[in-house]
């Protein structure tokens, strides 16, 4: 079982670990996380804030429609939502709030980490999307069990601190890891628009989906960090020295599992 | 070597051509019993003979029996078989030796390429990124526009002159003329590079035959003397390395390689360097110290870099239009100095060639082979 200890604060002061895809799917599994640790939970009331476009309202109210009433233990399949989703709002990545509730209390699932080392621990190996084409790698692949020993960097977004230098990736010659968040705030050094088919396979089907993406090298307070950036980024433009945040997204699926890591979002 | 190109012959087939002309070229005649050891460079792409390629290669050469090894550092793979095979030499434990290079990389269907190609790149942590080699050098060409001023018609000028030199090379994979015209207009593949800043996927393969000091007078009056060579290593990811707009494996290496032969950048008459996009080509002609650091791109759209200008760069067409066969391109650099050196390169020989560079990286920078050849020793 891999364990991970990024999560979501709610309004509640509840901590909600959360697994995301591009926002909308990502506050999907965090409610759907939440239900499923509480056996008596019941939910009874999904409020989506404001911001979400109707259509992506629509989406979002007819993933969670069978947990109303209870967790029915059902995956939800999600690739089609995003795609909705992006189209929806533009070709930007749809962002927003949701308020899932019952038994008298509810919270607000902010589709972001909060970088808790207390968090709950959420079993990512059970993410599996058995529909997600098989697609032959191209040259993304990371075997099950090494992404899984970097989950600590990859997921809670950490890197090593030796005295005043963060490192990420975290070095592999670190006995001693001195683990420490990365910085909420960075800038770009250089950027790329990859074109449809220029990508490695893995990411195809997002590309298919979004179009063209755009990777950059972002410095975070002296830790260089490689990553996508999220979807929509071509359409709103990116330069260098622009400012960016890391977030957590799931990035890929390889062998039907999902693969989460860090993307990148102007702020 | 062979004509690199699309070519419907075996491996086996296509590295048996090439050695037999290494062997031609001998002027004296050689036999190949002569032969102590081989060293082949290759990334075996597809995994086709993936394991004992060296054995493999011999046999093909004709050469039953002479140890061999496949050498591999992805796309500087046979840069390095001919520094491990001129160590064997220098160390005085080997007299003759067959340096060559192989691939067949376009019978392979397009998704498999692509991961062959890839595997050479920093998976765990920049493949899984988004990117592939076209990504990882357009990080680096952004970087260069930004703190340079690099623009994008200086990178077509690096594709206008390799295809030009390459329409006068009969071995190349593209005999054209590209007009800058064309280049500019060609789609991205990851932007700031479009198609025409990129290089192809090449079958071909190339040998040489090394020989120590004692013993080439016995095979010909008018060798090419390797003079030195330098290697280095680096960061295999792009964004680990303090800088976006150097390769320091090239710096490294370069200093090792001019500082044995006793030569310096403004000595060299012509480089083949290795620019599988074409903003490689100008970091290199940086590196190696041809121009100041960010003028790389005025330097060639100056003509600076020309055949006959103040440096043949890639007089042979380079990797972009001469083609690259990733584990023969070290190799086939090495050949094209040896007819340039020669005065044996036709109608695109660099006149008064006296000294000569070969520069081959593998991957985005992680590995780099520098050698310095001359007319004499």
């Amino acid at each position: 079982m891999l364990t991970v200890k990024a999560s979501a604060r709610t309004s509640a002061g509840r901590r909600v670990a959360f697994l995301d895809e591009d926002s909308v799917t990502l506050a999907v599994d965090a409610a759907w996380e939440w239900f499923r640790r509480d056996p008596n939970a019941r939910m009874a009331k999904l409020v989506l804030g404001d911001e979400w476009e109707q259509s992506e309202r629509k989406t979002i109210e007819a993933a969670l429609a069978p947990w109303l009433g209870g967790p029915t233990g059902q995956e939800v399949k999600l690739e089609s939502t995003l795609v909705r989703a992006w189209e929806s709002n533009g070709g930007r990545e749809a962002y927003g709030r949701i308020t899932v509730g019952g038994h008298g209390r509810s919270d607000v699932v902010e589709p972001e980490p909060s970088l808790a080392l207390d968090a709950p621990t959420v079993d990512l190996c059970k993410k599996w999307e058995t529909e997600w084409p098989r697609l032959r790698t191209m040259g993304a692949h990371v075997p099950a069990g090494t992404w899984d020993r970097s989950a600590q960097a990859r997921l809670g977004l950490f890197g090593v601190r030796r005295g005043s230098t963060l490192t990420f990736p975290p070095p592999v010659d670190s006995t001693r890891k001195q683990w420490a968040p990365l910085p909420r705030r960075g800038t770009i050094d250089s950027f790329t628009v990859v074109s449809k088919g220029a990508g490695p396979s893995e990411y195809h089907p997002w590309s298919e989906a979004v179009g063209d993406y755009v990777v950059a090298v972002a410095n975070l307070e002296g830790a260089r960090v490689a990553a996508p950036m999220v979807a929509g980024t071509v359409v709103t433009g990116v330069a260098i020295d622009a400012v960016v945040e890391p977030v957590l997204r799931r990035l890929y699926a390889e062998a039907g599992r999902w693969r989460y890591g860090i993307k990148l979002r102007q702020v | 070597m062979t004509r690199f190109g699309t070519r419907e012959e075996s491996a086996r087939e296509l590295f048996a051509e090439a050695a037999r002309e290494a062997f031609e070229s001998v002027d004296k005649g050689i036999d190949a019993s002569r032969v102590d050891e081989a060293w082949i460079g290759s990334l075996a792409m597809g995994g086709y003979q993936l394991g004992n390629l060296g054995p493999f290669a011999v046999q093909a050469a004709g050469l039953d029996g002479v140890p061999a090894r496949r050498v591999e550092n992805a796309c500087a793979s046979s840069g390095y078989a001919l520094r491990d095979a001129w160590l064997a030499i220098k160390s005085g434990t080997v007299d003759v030796a067959l340096v060559g290079g192989l691939e067949k990389m376009n019978d392979l269907e397009r998704a498999h390429q692509r991961y062959w190609l890839g595997v050479s790149g920093d998976t765990e942590w920049e493949r899984t990124a988004g990117l592939t080699f076209p990504g990882t050098y357009a990080l680096m060409a952004r970087r260069h526009m930004h703190e340079y001023g690099t623009t994008e018609d200086h990178l077509a000028s690096v594709a206008e002159k390799n295809h030009a030199n390459g329409a006068k090379n009969p071995k190349a994979q593209f005999q054209k003329v590209v007009t800058r015209q064309k280049i500019r207009q060609s789609p991205y593949v990851c932007s700031p590079l479009r198609l025409f800043d990129c290089c192809s996927t090449t079958d071909g393969a190339s040998a040489l035959v090394l020989a120590g000091d004692d013993v080439v007078p016995k095979l010909t009056d008018a060798p090419v003397w390797i003079r030195g060579s330098g290697a280095a290593s680096d960061a295999l990811a792009v964004y680990e390395r303090a800088s976006m707009t150097r390769l320091e494996a090239t710096i490294d290496a370069s200093r090792m390689a001019y500082k044995q032969a006793g030569v310096d950048a403004s000595m060299i008459d012509l480089a083949e360097v290795h620019d599988c996009f074409t903003i490689a080509e100008l970091l290199a002609i940086e590196d190696l110290g041809f121009a100041r650091k960010g003028e790389g791109g005025p330097f060639v759209d100056d003509g600076r870099a020309g055949v006959g200008a103040e440096i043949a760069v890639n007089a042979s067409g380079g990797l972009k239009a001469k083609g690259h066969p990733l584990g023969a391109t070290g190799a086939a650099q090495a050949y094209e100095v040896f007819l340039q050196l020669r005065g044996q390169a036709g109608s695109r020989q660099v006149p008064g060639a006296e000294v000569a560079l070969t520069h081959n990286v593998g991957g985005s920078g992680a590995s780099c082979a520098v050698h310095v050849y001359g007319r004499s020793p």
